[in-house]
């Protein structure tokens, strides 16, 4: 979405990829339209079962276990007709990446049998250190990939309404609210800053001129949203909201959602056996 | 018998007194003009009349209730009073979060508790009547900024408020959306009443038939549109007209810049005069 000259600079290529994540919340509508399997449960039934799931996965100490839950969370993925591409793309390498830089070093760090050297710089790799960095990238990968297969088969406003199910407090359902809300807003500001500066600009941003303007893109923005995020929130508050998520669907329990909660229970009953 | 009745209200940010012991009021149906140039508080009245803001002295009442803290912590009141108060703001990006428009208007009914096949109803009814039929299913984030005005517009009628408090409403919409803005702002009437916040001169007649002209968070005239827009010193001082310079033929004049037809004595063709000696008239 973002056209401009090809020599990107940094802050362009910052905007561009908020652009993106524009798009993604737009996926995120789209995919949770689909007839798939996971799109026809109640919310209800999806919040708690993906709690039972991220919550089991992460807490064993059995690597096993964990592996189970995301071969079970891959076959929803393939039932609920998400691509496996967009899962790759958004969530298992980004959570690889980012894992990763954490888990890297604790290789090296942990204390343990060596089981090889690095070459060159001959830093010692213990079996215990590899097995802690493997044990964490599962545990996130699969909770990822859990709360990724939520928010994809479930529209926003009744991902929130089944929070407030489970009781979670108004203040921090209108929090998550306002904020998706305003993401929106704060990244369309965020953009047509940065193209009314550029239009006033001709040729390229050298670094310091970058350094420049990302300092004073984020001063501005901070100040407006702290505002902008002011003005939505009277904006809601006029139309008599509260704080309560209202939405047009009632939730009901058919049979579908009986069935997969005994199978739910039935994992969570497990889970607690095997640990 | 007045429907909001403003004594004294001030009210400032922190660093802005943005309005300075207003007192006016407005009677059930009426339809008035709040006039005024950037920044003299139109917004900030607006947002107090809603309840949005309260007056850090003096008072805001509504149908006899004083609007503070207390009054709108009254649920019962509260739920009322939204009901009967509708806002459009004046930037439509506040108040555009849904992820459709048909989730957009149906946001207010949802929170008023209207029964779902109401709310389908009316929506759909309310789409065909603003001609954003072909809009139902979009996101409103991704309209352009006329569409969003009424998107906006649209949303806060599906409660048929008995109060519509406009900001800017015409400001941003191409000419023909100007003007069905205009043309729904009149056929509207029908013993509500309607608050506009405006600098576009032009269109007062069409939507008031009071004008309340703000200057500096005070209010500084109230009267007919025609009587307000025939004081061209106030409306000079007030910052609501401009010198409008520009050229006949070769001759360069100016006059108030009132959007109103008008005729001047021409300078004799095949002389450009320096700017500041054109002589005046309107
Ligand atoms: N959130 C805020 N924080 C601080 N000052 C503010 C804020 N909102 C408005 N002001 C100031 O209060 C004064 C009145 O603002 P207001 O928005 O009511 O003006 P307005 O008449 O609506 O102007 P415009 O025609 O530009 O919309 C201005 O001087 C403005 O700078
Ligand atoms: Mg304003």
């Amino acid at each position: 979405m973002f056209r401009r000259k090809s020599s990107f600079g940094f802050l362009e290529k910052t905007i561009a990829n908020l652009g993106e994540i524009l798009n993604h919340a737009d996926q995120a509508t789209l995919t949770s339209g689909e007839k798939g399997m996971l799109q026809q449960l109640d919310p209800r039934v999806k919040v708690g079962g993906a709690l039972v799931l991220i919550v089991g996965a992460v807490s064993t100490s059995d690597l096993w276990v964990t592996g189970a839950v995301f071969l079970f969370s891959i076959l929803m993925i393939a039932l609920s007709r998400l691509s496996f591409r967009l899962y790759l793309e958004r969530t298992w390498l980004g959570v690889l990446f980012f894992t990763g830089l954490i888990a890297l070093p604790a290789i090296f760090t942990t204390p343990g049998v060596t089981i090889f050297h690095l070459p060159l710089l001959h830093w010692p790799i213990s079996s215990q250190g590899v097995q802690s960095a493997w044990r964490l990238l599962a545990r996130a990968e699969t909770a990822a990939t859990v709360a990724m297969l939520l928010i994809l088969t479930t529209p926003w406003t009744h991902l929130l309404k089944s929070l407030r199910f489970f009781r979670l407090p108004v203040i921090i359902v209108t929090i998550l609210s306002m904020t998706h809300r305003y993401l929106f807003l704060l990244l369309h500001l965020t953009q047509n800053f940065l193209d009314a500066r550029s239009s006033r600009k001709v040729g390229r941003w050298s670094p310091s001129q970058q350094r420049e303007l990302t300092a004073s893109i984020l001063a501005v923005l901070l100040s407006r949203s702290l505002q902008l995020s002011e003005e939505v929130y009277l904006a809601m508050q006029s139309r008599g909201f509260t704080g309560e998520i209202h939405i047009l669907d009632e939730f009901c329990f058919r049979k579908r959602d009986w069935l997969s909660m005994m199978i739910l229970t039935t994992i969570a009953v497990l889970l607690i056996m095997l640990r | 018998m007045n429907l909001f009745d403003i004594q004294c209200a001030s009210y400032r940010y922190r660093e802005v007194q943005a309005l300075d012991s207003v007192t006016f009021s407005i009677k059930r149906g009426e339809r008035v003009a709040i006039l005024g140039a950037n920044g003299s508080g139109k917004s900030t009245i607006l947002r107090l009349l809603d309840g949005l803001y309260f007056a850090q002295s003096g008072s805001v009442c509504f149908d006899g209730r004083v609007l503070n803290e207390e009054s709108l912590r009254d649920e019962e009141f509260s739920f009322e009073f939204r009901r009967r108060v509708g806002f459009v703001f004046q930037n439509p990006d506040v108040q555009l979060f849904s992820p459709t428009v048909f989730d957009e208007l149906a946001f207010g009914p949802l929170q008023m508790h209207w029964p779902k096949s109401k709310i389908i109803e009316a929506i759909d009814s309310m789409l065909d009547r603003m001609n954003l039929l072909h809009l139902k299913h979009r996101v409103p984030h991704r309209l352009s900024g006329g569409e969003k005005k009424r998107v906006a517009l649209a949303s806060v009628l599906m409660l048929d408020p008995e109060v519509l408090l406009l900001d800017e409403p015409t400001s941003s919409l191409d000419p023909k959306s100007q003007s069905q803005m205009i043309e729904f702002l009149q056929e509207f009437q029908g013993g509500k009443t309607v608050v506009t916040a405006t600098h576009d001169l032009e269109i007062v007649g069409d939507i008031a038939e009071r004008c309340i002209v703000f200057e500096d968070g005070r209010v500084a005239q109230t009267g007919t549109p025609s009587r307000i827009l025939g004081d061209e010193l106030l409306l000079r001082r007030t910052s609501l007209i401009h010198e409008h310079r520009h050229m006949h033929g070769f001759g360069v004049h100016k006059h108030p810049h009132l959007h109103k037809f008008h005729t001047h004595p021409h300078e004799p063709i095949g002389r450009i005069k320096p700017l500041s000696e054109s002589p005046g008239s309107s």
